[in-house]
């Protein structure tokens, strides 16, 4: 991993069109700013985690699967 | 009395006030901004989310605690603002909050549940939003049972 050290309202260049800025660092959470062209997707990463569990979540489900699962959640209510 | 048509559940009927609003739809599924909460007989504490459009499109989910004993549920502003928790006259109480875990269940490996953003539905005003935390203390791949 490359690691630059930034002060505040000191930026970054991500290829030609990405620019990062430190707006702010306050009890323990920097503020960033972001231009970057409009088709560019920005997502908090956790996001992207969440919205890949989804569409995992989201997939068929076989019966002996699921009929395994339940019968685990009963043992563990006991 | 409306029905629900679902490809995996058959007909189930419901009434207006069960289904639950998610303004924000689901990440991945920004579209699907309505889901019935359908239990089945003998299938408890299982709940399946049903997509209110999508007849093929259900999420199955448990209460977060039977994951999770001691989980901690953590929402952000922008998450409290749509549950209408800051609304101090309004019916945002979190004492109606039904925390839940999305589970994914492989056709092989251990089923899983998403701690990392869990289904946060508030029950008077029947709305729903995927709560996405920002800290890294949960995974959104628990394994359910280890």
């Amino acid at each position: 991993m490359l690691v630059i050290r930034r002060k505040i309202g000191e930026t970054l260049l991500l290829g030609p069109e990405i620019e990062l800025e430190v707006l702010a660092v306050e009890g323990g959470q920097v503020k960033l700013g972001i231009r970057a062209p409009r088709e560019i997707l920005i997502l908090r990463k956790e996001i992207a985690s969440a919205r890949d569990a989804n569409r995992n979540a989201a997939r068929k489900v076989l019966p002996l699967s699921l009929t395994s699962v339940l019968n685990r959640l009963r043992e563990f209510e006991k | 009395m409306p029905v629900l048509e679902s490809a995996s559940l058959g007909t189930v009927e419901y009434g207006e006030k069960d289904l639950i609003h998610f303004p924000l739809g689901l990440p991945g599924f920004e579209d699907e901004r309505t889901f019935l909460p359908v239990s089945r007989p003998g299938e408890a504490p299982l709940l399946y989310l049903h997509s209110a459009i999508t007849s093929d499109l259900f999420f199955l989910a448990i209460p977060v605690e039977l994951v999770d004993p001691n989980y901690e549920i953590k929402l952000l502003e922008e998450y409290r603002a749509v549950l209408g928790l800051n609304d101090v006259a309004g019916p945002g109480r979190a004492t109606d909050l039904l925390c839940l875990a999305v589970l994914c269940v492989p056709d092989e490996g251990p089923a899983t549940a998403n701690l990392l953003g869990p289904i946060v539905i508030h029950q008077t005003s029947h709305i729903g939003v995927q709560a996405i935390r920002e800290d890294a203390r949960y995974s959104a791949r628990h394994e359910l049972f280890r």
